[in-house]
């Protein structure tokens, strides 16, 4: 048992928590960039095509500076804020956009 | 984890990553290959379908007589029903009685059968702002309108193909989700890959089979990553846009929903076609003239096709419309050039506006990944670029394997045993369960009931077959040895693709000679050819593993690290 804990804790975690928070910064940036350009009068659809398109290597960036950073953790802790902002100024900022 | 430099980090997700997914990969790899020719193997397991492609056949005619006959799928049925449903607002519509509300009709220049659909309406859905749909599908002859036995599992296109992107596990669709974080791992490997081999230039043109197995084996490892390198990243990154809005990142589909809708409401407004139904019936006009009317636009613009797609929506209402689009075969880019008429007289509402910036590359870029189009050498060039990252993949496997073996042995470890019978399955079982698969459908009557089920079953039954083969046969790696698993897959495998050729030709009287010189057919010729080609090499294979003594395999050198 303590093997699986020690491949989780050492393989296993990193990477799941480097995921988790690039997604999460990636969703933000995404759907902000989504909702910001369909205000400035780019079509739905434009903006959509646009930004996934620039999404994943955006999502390969972040994951990578994550395990390159001499400080993992405050790099990881900066783009989890981040990106949750991001993605409620997104959630709010379309229903000023509906309204 | 705290690395010392970012070299080390690199190296640290490359080996690992590239190792847990790397069998994932392998799967996408393999079976997008095979997907290049997706059609082809489709006339290869069913050989009624053995004719040429033809264009779209009348609708008025043919088409709406074979859409009548459709009816909604009896497993979707059972599954999405009593979900799309209100029981408050009445009892739950049967099956055979649900209306219709779309037709679709696809045709290919690659496959002489034609697919269309019905998407059928829930009459009390819960959700009254949602499309709710039920779908039915066929495939017809287009010479006749004779619908062809639901039986036949198109093995080419419904199952190696979706194999590659979703690896047929249905469940929660979880399939996809693990193929595109393979996907992005993928990447992760590829940019690591980069940053942890410093002599890049010098790997493209270097691969040394006469230095010892891991030095030539680091050599092919990073030969094929490197020489296919543009066409690995390109293809993981869009496999991951294809899917990005339904499964990777559905941001539109989810938290900005309703922003997505009202901008749906304003495009319909723009295009003329009508997002929801009226309540008001009204009759069909001639699709035939619609489908005239929009090749004479197509030449019109200089740019004369054929129709290779064409849907109706609102079937039976005085919104309805007919959208048709052109086969895009003669162009790299996924567009249709849409021109879309009101159903009930055949005027033209609107043609599809010329492509902004953003939308062309996206077309550019979907249509590279999905290959629509006729240009053959570039076909081959993609089956090429999908073999190497293969190579690639299964090279890098044996590297893992071969550099940790001795060590393990020493410290009674089974980590490069396990690596290495799940390189077995993933490699040689894998193709195995492929063939097998070919093998049996030539092999069980043309009217066996389920003949379809039959054949996922002996799939997944071959593959299980080899994984358990591979563990069994695996206890030499513990000792530094070799898995004799290998070279007996690799008989195994020669025996069924010969098999799998003899096959053909027995059930069907179509044997090379004819398919190649008298009654020329290359969808079937090419098959075989590849089964031919495919039994040489797993024989070469098994005949090299022969030759090499576990002995000296023990020895290989442990000292080659990347550099």
């Amino acid at each position: 048992m303590s093997n699986i804990w020690y491949v989780a804790k050492t393989y296993i975690n990193p990477v799941l928590i480097a995921s988790f928070i690039s997604y999460l910064f990636t969703w933000g940036f995404t759907s902000l960039g989504i909702v910001g350009l369909v205000s400035v009068g780019v079509s739905f659809h434009e903006a959509e095509a646009g930004m996934l398109m620039l999404a994943f290597l955006l999502l390969l960036i972040v994951f990578l500076s994550i395990f390159i950073s001499s400080q993992p953790g405050k790099t990881s802790l900066i783009l989890l804020v981040t990106g949750a902002f991001m993605t409620t100024a997104a959630w709010q900022l379309q229903f000023l956009i509906i309204n | 984890m705290k690395f010392n430099n970012a070299r080390q980090a690199m190296t640290w997700l490359h080996t690992w990553l590239g190792l847990l997914m790397g069998f994932v990969l392998m799967v996408c790899f393999f079976f997008g290959t095979l997907s290049v020719f997706d059609r082809e193997i489709d006339r290869w397991t069913t050989p009624q379908t053995r004719f040429e492609p033809q264009p779209m056949p009348s609708f008025d005619k043919m088409l709406l007589s074979v859409f009548k006959q459709i009816e909604a799928e009896p497993n979707e049925y059972n599954t999405f029903m009593p979900a799309y449903h209100d029981a408050s607002a009445g009892p739950m519509t049967p099956r055979l009685e649900l209306p219709m509300d779309e037709f679709w009709a696809y045709t290919t220049h690659r496959d002489p059968a034609l697919r269309m659909g019905v998407a059928f309406g829930v009459p009390f859905p819960k959700d009254k702002t949602d499309h709710n749909h039920i779908h039915g599908e066929v495939s017809i002859d287009p010479r006749s309108g004779n619908i062809f036995s639901e039986n036949h599992l198109k093995i080419g296109s419904e199952w190696f193909y979706p194999l590659h992107y979703s690896l047929n596990f249905k469940w929660k669709n979880m399939g996809y989700y693990i193929v595109g974080a393979a996907a992005f791992f993928m990447l992760v490997a590829l940019v690591t890959g980069i940053v942890i081999h410093r002599k890049i230039f010098r790997e493209f043109f270097t691969f040394r089979p006469w230095k010892n197995k891991q030095r030539s084996t680091l050599d092919l490892h990073n030969m094929s990553g490197v020489v296919a390198l543009p066409f690995h990243f390109f293809f993981a990154l869009t496999g991951l846009i294809i899917f990005a809005s339904t499964f990777y990142l559905p941001t539109t589909n989810t938290m900005l929903k309703p922003l997505h809708d009202m901008h749906e409401a304003i495009e319909a407004e723009h295009t003329g076609l009508p997002y929801q139904r009226s309540g008001i019936s009204a009759p069909l006009a001639s699709v035939d003239a619609m489908m005239a009317e929009a090749k004479r636009r197509w030449a019109a613009r200089d740019m004369a096709g054929e129709i290779g797609f064409l849907f109706i929506d609102h079937i039976g209402d005085a919104n309805s419309y007919v959208s048709i689009y052109r086969a895009g075969s003669d162009r790299v880019a996924l567009v249709g050039e849409g021109i879309h008429f009101k159903a009930s007289s055949g005027k033209v509402l609107s043609e599809d506006p010329p492509h902004t910036i953003v939308s062309g590359i996206d077309q550019f870029l979907t249509g590279l990944h999905l290959q629509h189009f006729e240009h053959w050498l570039l076909r081959w060039l993609y089956v090429l670029g999908g073999l190497l990252g293969c190579v690639c993949i299964a090279t890098g496997f044996l590297f893992f394997v071969g550099k940790r073996k001795q060590q393990h042995a020493t410290i009674n470890s089974q980590g490069s045993r396990i690596v290495d019978a799940m390189a077995v399955t993933t490699i040689t079982g894998m193709v195995i369960a492929a063939v097998t698969m070919l093998l049996a459908n030539r092999l069980f009557p043309a009217d066996m009931a389920g003949k379809g089920e039959w054949e996922k079953l002996v799939f997944w039954g071959a593959w299980l077959l080899t994984m358990a083969h591979a563990f069994w046969r695996s206890s030499p790696v513990a000792k530094a040895g070799r898995n004799p698993a290998w070279r007996e897959q690799c008989l195994v495998l020669t025996g069924l693709a010969i098999s799998a050729v003899i096959a053909n030709w027995l059930s069907t009287g179509d044997h090379l000679v004819k398919t190649l010189m008298m009654d020329t057919y290359w969808a079937v010729a090419g098959v075989d050819l590849n089964l031919i080609g495919l039994a040489l090499i797993s024989w070469l294979v098994a005949g090299k593993l022969n030759s090499v003594s576990i002995q000296k395999q023990s020895t290989m050198s442990e000292d080659v690290v990347y550099e």
